[in-house]
């Protein structure tokens, strides 16, 4: 092969800097200089763009359309490859000083010395040039290939590649040494000596076959190819996984010879990213049913972690397709993955759970059991419906905790989250642990709470709050509260403490000085007053609400006139309100 | 209207650079770039040094000790270190150094080292800091003026330095000077694999990791030379110029590699294939008590080996699996072996029954290996695998010594040819019919000439 001069003056010395090239003046050379372009273009553009992206759609269009017009023109692209530039017919078609742009380079560095693209080239086969191209471009450094290897495993029928291995001595000093012979090889060190001298003595003894078989020529039948062929295609990876899985795991156990969780651990994890990739989460999911049923303790634990991380769980738990799959995540799952399961369930924002509800709640009963602390904990920081998720859970693991726990989401929660603690405490069985937390709801900033939180409180007649009760109904305060909300006190106070009830309503409604009396209380407290008088028994809270449906403010008039008549209908006597 | 062809492309060049990116041990090749970056300035500042300060200066102290600490690391972590000056590049075992801008360090110590025409050192073994202070002192002294590099290289010899290699200078090859190159002896080939398979066996028996690039690039090699060539003899006949560690190893890669192709394997597959060949026994270099590893847990200890190779890829789960199970039969209560392991199976099997070992003649003669295998089919052989090997090296594989009916001694140097020259193999003459030995190398070709008396087994082999 010779080696014909570019049309531009040779490289100067390492590290002159050189005058731009003058790029390609025929035709051909022109059409040469676009398509490598283009191609240049096609390849890079993975290092801004995703593969996806509109952009890359175009590069792609432009470089198939200039191949294709190029060959079907003049057959063959043949493109030496110097150091920093790319040459068709001995005319620089590319040329990129910046080292690393530069395809020449990257290309002359591996070793690659001509590339030629010949006609028949499919659009198929310069795909896969595209995406090797891609990968050098993008700086991605195998350990398992390089770009000559890359090009060679692509096997691009229509585009040939020389290549050699990269460096070439420039060797001057032959000297023979006394004592060394002029062939065969000699270990270069101390260590390859160990090696080279090591008696070779494994797999033996032999085989110890008797029996002779018959030695005849017969083609393999096309389908013990195509078996063949299956169990070497890339449908079989997942498969072979499992098996390497299962392969590994029986060396752990292996007294003899154990392999340490150490040893298995990144492979599990790249395993599992390889199956996240690809998409294949059954195949994930049977890899921690392996995990889960072959391995016991610490190497079960550390295993699951591995093989289910947060953001394969994220895969799995989103895109379950129905309650047994996660199920069979969920049983797959180890303490240690509760965290995650929480700060999954968090990422939804705005306290939605990015799990659904029901796979949620499934994995937090299954993972909280024992963990009732760290569910609790977490729920300082949880929001919305997710509190509400969480508390359920804990509420049927642990009422204590799901009480304490709800008491702290109302002292700190948002608005919703303190709805669903109230919520979830309603369905707990009462106790001083829920009623301190209801007491607590009190003080929230949202009415909606506070009046769930009474209706619990009434209903237990929680005597613990009539202070609370009393205090925000005397307080300057009480002025601005909503009718509801009144309403709602006047009848928890009454459900508490019938006695002091009656009492404050009194002194409320009828104030026993002259100055009390010419300064009314309030329209929400008469209302409490009102309304909680509804719900006393006896002829003192009857007479004092006739009293109030005569004299009290009109709005509470209005009301205890309504319940008064209520009253009376309900005891058979039916009588005229006023 | 979408473009579907472009569309495919699209994807497939985003699963590509995806799976790439799973491939790459990006945390190994950053270190080997900070390390090797820091190797390359200590040397340069200690190379300057030498020539305004003696050796003996205090100054000297904290950039001996800064380089003989990133030597051990970088050792540590790769095995031998390959520091390679090419033209103003410098490659740390194949990865480039870049030097944030400064490409003046990568020139300043090629220029140094070409002064005794050297263009990289290897570096086999820590130094110590009096070791660091005489390899500099010996670099500083003035260039001998015939054979430098070999001078300088007896003068690290002569102060116990003969872990530290000198390398000729190297340039990138021109484009058309390497033709010869490329298109290089299959045995030139196969012998200088064997130095990389010794590099990577004395790495990894130190605790290093695994490099199956070095593998790879031998094993494509061989796979382009199996196109137009019969590789099979061409390897048996470069055995005595490699160790005998390399011979089994070889050999097996390169049946495993024709196996492979005869049960219709892809290129991609084979390579993939030959490189699990290549590893099979990588765990016979690991030692226990100073003694090296015995039989019954050697696919363990090159599992071990292995296992801590980053990064995910296909070849690797098949690489692994086929080194734990190559010595299971097909019928193995624990289930069918993988390809891999199933072929690997057999070419090692075959090679360890007509191998000679030290004082140990073989224990069958190649004929016998192939009879006594074939009648294995599903029992320890996968029958089809099995059916391809017998197509491979038929009756009569390479080194069968025969004699013919007309008294002539030949032995085989051919692989099956095609199936009607079956078991007519080519074969050189050893002997001629009255007993004497041919004058020059003499081919008789069975398919033409000459028929099979009996096979010569014993001393012969």
């Amino acid at each position: 092969m010779g080696r014909t001069p570019p049309t531009r003056p040779a490289a100067g010395e390492a590290g002159e800097e050189r005058t731009s090239a003058p790029l390609a003046s025929s035709p051909a050379g022109k059409d040469a200089a676009e398509v490598v372009r283009a191609l240049v273009k096609a390849g890079r553009s993975v290092i801004l763009y995703d593969a996806s992206n509109e952009a890359v759609r175009d590069f792609l269009v432009e470089v198939r359309q200039r191949m294709e017009a190029f060959l079907a023109t003049h057959q063959e692209l043949a493109l030496q490859v110097h150091p920093y530039e790319l040459l068709h017919a001995g005319e620089v078609v590319y040329v990129e000083r910046d080292r690393e742009r530069s395809l020449a380079l990257r290309l002359y560095r591996d070793g690659v010395r001509r590339l030629t693209f010949v006609s028949g080239l499919t659009w198929e086969e310069l795909s896969r040039f595209i995406s090797v191209l891609g990968v050098m471009f993008k700086g991605i450094r195998h350990q398992e290939e390089d770009f000559v290897t890359l090009l060679w495993k692509a096997d691009l029928a229509h585009v040939k590649v020389e290549a050699v291995a990269g460096f070439r001595p420039e060797d001057d000093e032959v000297v023979h040494r006394p004592g060394e012979p002029g062939r065969g090889l000699k270990p270069a060190n101390e260590t390859q000596a160990l090696i080279f001298d090591a008696p070779y003595e494994f797999d033996h003894p032999a085989p110890d076959f008797r029996e002779r078989g018959q030695v005849a020529w017969r083609p393999l039948s096309a389908e013990a190819r195509h078996r063949l062929a299956r169990e070497e295609s890339e449908e079989d990876t997942p498969a072979q996984c499992l098996t390497l899985v299962r392969e590994l795991i029986a060396a752990m156990k292996d007294m003899e010879d154990r392999l340490e969780v150490a040893d298995v651990l990144p492979l599990v994890r790249e395993i599992r990213d390889f199956l996240v990739a690809s998409n294949r989460l059954d195949v994930l999911l049977d890899m921690g049913w392996i995990l889960r049923a072959r391995l016991e303790g610490e190497a079960r634990r550390d295993l699951l972690l591995a093989c289910l991380d947060e953001r394969a769980l994220a895969h799995l738990l989103t895109r379950a397709e129905d309650q047994a799959a996660v199920r069979k995540a969920a049983a797959c799952l180890v303490p240690e993955h509760l965290d995650s399961v929480l700060r999954l369930a968090a990422a939804g924002g705005e306290g939605a759970s990015a799990l659904p509800g029901a796979a949620l709640a499934t994995l937090l009963e299954s993972l909280g059991r024992g963990q009732e602390v760290v569910l609790r904990a977490h729920l300082s920081g949880a929001q919305g419906p997710l509190a509400g998720v969480v508390l359920a859970a804990l509420a049927r693991l642990s009422p204590d905790e799901a009480a304490a726990a709800a008491g702290e989401v109302l002292a700190s929660g948002s608005e919703e989250a303190q709805s669903q603690a109230v919520a979830v405490l309603r369905g707990l069985p009462y106790g001083p642990r829920v009623g301190r937390a209801l007491a607590q709801a009190l003080s929230s900033g949202s009415e909606e709470v506070r009046l769930g939180a009474l209706q619990v409180l009434a209903k237990n007649r929680e005597r613990r709050v009539l202070a609370n009760l009393l205090e925000r109904l005397q307080s300057s305060a009480a002025a601005e509260l909503s009718a509801r909300e009144a309403s709602a006190l006047g009848i928890t106070l009454a459900m508490v403490d019938p006695q002091k009830a009656l009492e404050s309503f009194t002194a409320w409604l009828k104030p026993s000085g002259l100055l009390q009396r010419v300064a009314s209380r309030p329209l929400p407290v008469q209302i409490a007053a009102v309304s909680g008088l509804g719900r006393l028994p006896g002829a003192a809270a009857e007479e004092l609400l006739a009293w109030a449906a005569q004299h009290a403010a009109p709005e509470a008039r209005e009301r205890a006139q309504a319940l008064l008549q209520r009253r009376r209908e309900a005891a058979g006597g039916g009588g005229g309100g006023g | 209207m979408v473009d579907l062809a472009i569309s495919t492309a699209q994807e497939a060049l985003g699963s590509a650079v995806v799976r790439a990116q799973a491939e790459e041990d990006r945390e190994l090749t950053k270190r080997v770039r900070e390390l090797g970056a820091g190797l390359v300035i200590s040397l340069n500042g200690l190379f300057r040094m030498a020539r305004t300060h003696a050796l003996t200066n205090t100054a000297f102290d904290t950039p001996v000790h800064d380089m003989r600490v990133r030597l051990q690391a970088l050792l540590e972590l790769l095995g031998p270190v390959h520091v390679m000056c090419v033209e103003d590049h410098i490659y740390v075992n194949d990865v480039r150094i870049r030097f944030e801008g400064v490409v003046e360090q990568g020139i300043a110590l090629a220029a140094e080292l070409q002064r005794h025409r050297v263009g990289g050192i290897t570096f086999n073994d820590t130094l110590e800091d009096q070791d660091v202070r005489e390899m500099v002192r010996l670099f500083a002294a003035p260039a001998a003026e015939h054979n430098p590099r070999h001078t300088l290289a007896d003068g690290l010899a002569a102060v116990g330095l003969r872990s530290v290699e000198l390398h000729p200078i190297q340039q990138f090859k021109l484009a058309g000077d390497d033709t010869a190159e490329t298109v290089k002896e299959f045995r030139e080939t196969y012998v200088s694999s064997a130095r990389h398979l010794a590099e990577a066996f004395a790495s990894v028996g130190q605790g290093r990791l695994p490099n199956p690039l070095l593998a790879r690039r031998a094993v494509t090699q061989f796979i382009d030379a199996a196109a137009s060539e019969d590789i099979l003899p061409l390897a048996l006949a470069a055995e005595e110029d490699i160790p005998p560690f390399a011979q089994h190893t070889l050999a097996v890669t390169v049946l495993s590699l024709l196996i492979g192709r005869e049960t219709g394997l892809g290129k991609a597959s084979l390579a993939d294939l030959g490189v699990a060949a290549m590893l099979h026994d990588v765990g016979f270099c690991m030692t226990e008590r100073g003694a090296t590893v015995p039989f019954a847990r050697h696919t363990r200890a090159s599992l071990k080996v292995l296992l801590r190779q980053r990064g995910f890829y296909q070849a690797k789960v098949r690489r692994l699996l086929a080194i734990l199970q190559h010595h299971r039969p097909c019928n193995d209560p624990l289930g069918v072996p993988t390809l891999y392991a199933r072929i690997i199976h057999l070419a090692d099997d075959y090679d360890t029954l007509t191998r000679a070992r030290r004082h140990r003649p073989p224990a069958c003669a190649p004929p016998d290996a192939v009879a006594c295998m074939a009648a294995q089919g599903f029992k320890a052989y996968d029958a089809d695998l099995l059916q391809a090997m017998i197509n491979v090296l038929g009756p009569y594989p390479p080194g069968t010594v025969m004699r013919l009916k007309d008294g002539r001694l030949v032995a085989s140097i051919s692989t099956v040819r095609s199936p009607e020259r079956f078991r007519t193999p080519l074969c050189r003459l050893l002997r001629r019919a009255d007993g004497a030995r041919p004058h020059d190398e003499e081919v008789v070709d069975l398919a033409r000439e000459g028929e099979v008396a009996a096979i010569v087994r014993g001393a012969m082999q």
